[in-house]
């Protein structure tokens, strides 16, 4: 059994090419369109890491992120969050969020993949 | 009609400071114009990067030598967009004045050693040769690492693009007096004396026959050239036809800096230890002000005015302070939860750490502290009235 991996992004295209490749990679993907979503699934699901998209209506990365950590059934699940801003400033309240990696879009696929796979084996 | 203002905004700080501070973090993560528009041109590219990608890998199927060949160059030019995004983006960023520094002390010669590193693989790729070479007495410098970093990578990566085969990239530090230049020499084609000076201007682009000739954004060293600018560097090229090309930047090594973060944070700190309400004015007095601002250029004023505020910002940040910025630069305030005695003396010695900056920058500050439970807003609407007059008439 591949490791699972949940994508909480509200692009549904981006979603859709990132699910085929990691599907591909050997890893079993679940998404959420929302983090609204992604809080009611993830608990139920746990997977073995998040892909988390920061800008998502209603609740928004940060607030998952900071959910998931002060949760602790979920707080050791690896998060890794996306964001498609550039500001230092993102990293700054990603990592008071509790995040365990920051990747920006968009990204070398293949670096994203080694991202994964470091948090999966760490 | 700045001072109804100033009043409005201490009234408010006065009943809600609280309040207020959880105000402005939240107001810090909300997205403004740069970020929408980063995001909604990054999203769209990174899905279009991804099924590239995808196609490449094989998660279709195998793709026919042709069709390879036609996704490679789909790929690259993906790339070469994402970048001019970015660079785009840094350089509104830039512009707008919203970079801020975040200096340290620096072991200048591991960083760059950190950065000639990182862009080993794509030099052997081209067949170049990279040096380092510095003076022997080099002490730390107060820089923004990031920055530096940025700036090297620009500058190493354009030399190894422009520099054939079986060429020497060097890199190296030495020590001014008041400033470190650092250099980057190419064994390349060497640039044209009529191209010196547009290609640090945006979107030019000029043609070297030597290296890897891969596609830049036209923007890399206009970045870099307004990033050494903001730390107060001035970047420059030296180069002759056939002999290559020399780019050096220099940094001030800024040692009034480093005493007035200093004093600050160690008056914030010893003011730490009491329920009283105070608010700390930082103002500009009215004459010196106009006098200083006619004596630079608009560049160095703005820069000056950057600097200092810079660092009180990092202070009351690392303190966990709220720093509210007003008017042009010319108002910081402070609110701080002091003692009416403690802060009659972070006045004084907050006073004393700002004279390095008073021959530029008359820059005077004052505090305004009551009991909290008895703040009234007329009184405060008084106090900072009549201090900001005071201030202002020096």
């Amino acid at each position: 059994m591949g490791k699972k991996i949940f994508i909480a992004d509200d692009e549904s295209g981006f979603v859709s090419t990132l699910t085929s490749r990691l599907e591909f990679e050997g890893f079993e993907v679940t998404t959420a369109p929302d983090g609204k979503a992604a809080l009611e699934l993830i608990p139920n699901e746990m997977p073995d890491l998040v892909l988390l998209d920061i800008m998502m209506p209603a609740v928004n990365g940060y607030q998952v992120c900071r959910e998931l950590k002060a949760n602790p059934e979920t707080s050791s699940i690896p998060i890794l969050m996306l964001t498609a801003k550039s500001q230092d400033s993102d990293k700054f309240w990603g990592t008071e969020a509790g995040a365990d990696g920051y990747v920006t879009k968009p990204f070398e696929m293949e670096d994203l993949i080694k991202e994964i796979r470091g948090l999966l084996d760490g | 009609m700045l001072i109804p203002l100033f009043c409005l905004y201490v009234l408010q700080t006065a009943a809600h400071s609280r309040k207020l501070r959880a105000q402005l973090i939240e107001n810090q993560t909300k997205d403004d114009f740069v970020a929408i528009v980063s995001h909604e041109l990054r999203t769209p590219l990174a899905t279009i990067s991804n099924v590239l990608s995808n196609a490449l890998a094989g998660v279709w199927g195998e793709l026919s030598d042709e069709a390879r060949a036609e996704f490679k160059t789909g790929q690259t030019n993906a790339k070469r967009l994402a970048n001019v995004v970015s660079n785009l983006l840094d350089m509104s960023t830039i512009r707008a004045g919203r970079v801020s520094l975040e200096k340290s002390q620096v072991d200048m010669p591991g960083l760059i050693n950190s950065v000639l590193e990182s862009v080993k693989a794509k030099a052997k790729k081209g067949g170049v040769a990279l040096e380092m070479s510095h003076d022997p007495y080099l002490g730390l410098v107060f820089c923004d690492p990031e920055i530096v970093v940025r700036v090297v990578t620009n500058l190493v990566g354009n030399a190894i693009k422009f520099t054939g085969e079986g060429g020497t990239i060097s890199v190296d530090i030495q020590n001014g007096i008041e400033e470190i230049l650092i250099s980057v020499t190419d064994t390349g084609d060497g640039i044209a004396h009529e191209n010196q000076v547009r290609i640090f201007e945006r979107f030019q682009q000029v043609d070297r026959t030597y290296g890897t000739g891969e596609k830049g954004t036209g923007l890399g060293l206009a970045i870099s050239k307004e990033l050494v600018e903001l730390h107060g560097g001035t970047l420059r090229v030296r180069s002759e036809l056939e002999e290559g090309s020399t780019f050096s930047f220099t940094l001030p090594v800024y040692a009034r800096e480093e005493l007035l973060r200093e004093a600050v944070h160690n008056e914030f700190k010893l003011c730490h230890q009491s329920d009283y309400l105070s608010l700390i004015v930082f103002a500009f007095k009215q004459k010196e002000f106009e006098e200083s601002q006619a004596k630079s250029t608009p560049k160095e004023w703005k820069r000056l005015l950057g600097e200092v505020e810079t660092v009180i910002r990092q202070v009351g940040r690392s303190l966990h302070d709220t720093v509210l910025h007003y008017g042009d630069g010319r108002m910081i305030i402070f609110l701080r939860d002091t003692p009416k005695s403690g802060a009659a003396a972070v006045r004084d010695r907050m006073v004393s750490a700002l004279t390095p900056y008073e021959e530029q920058c008359p820059f005077v500050m004052a505090t305004i502290s009551c009991p909290e439970d008895s703040v009234t807003p007329d009184v405060l609407v008084t106090d900072v009235d009549n201090l900001v007059e005071e201030l202002a008439n020096g």
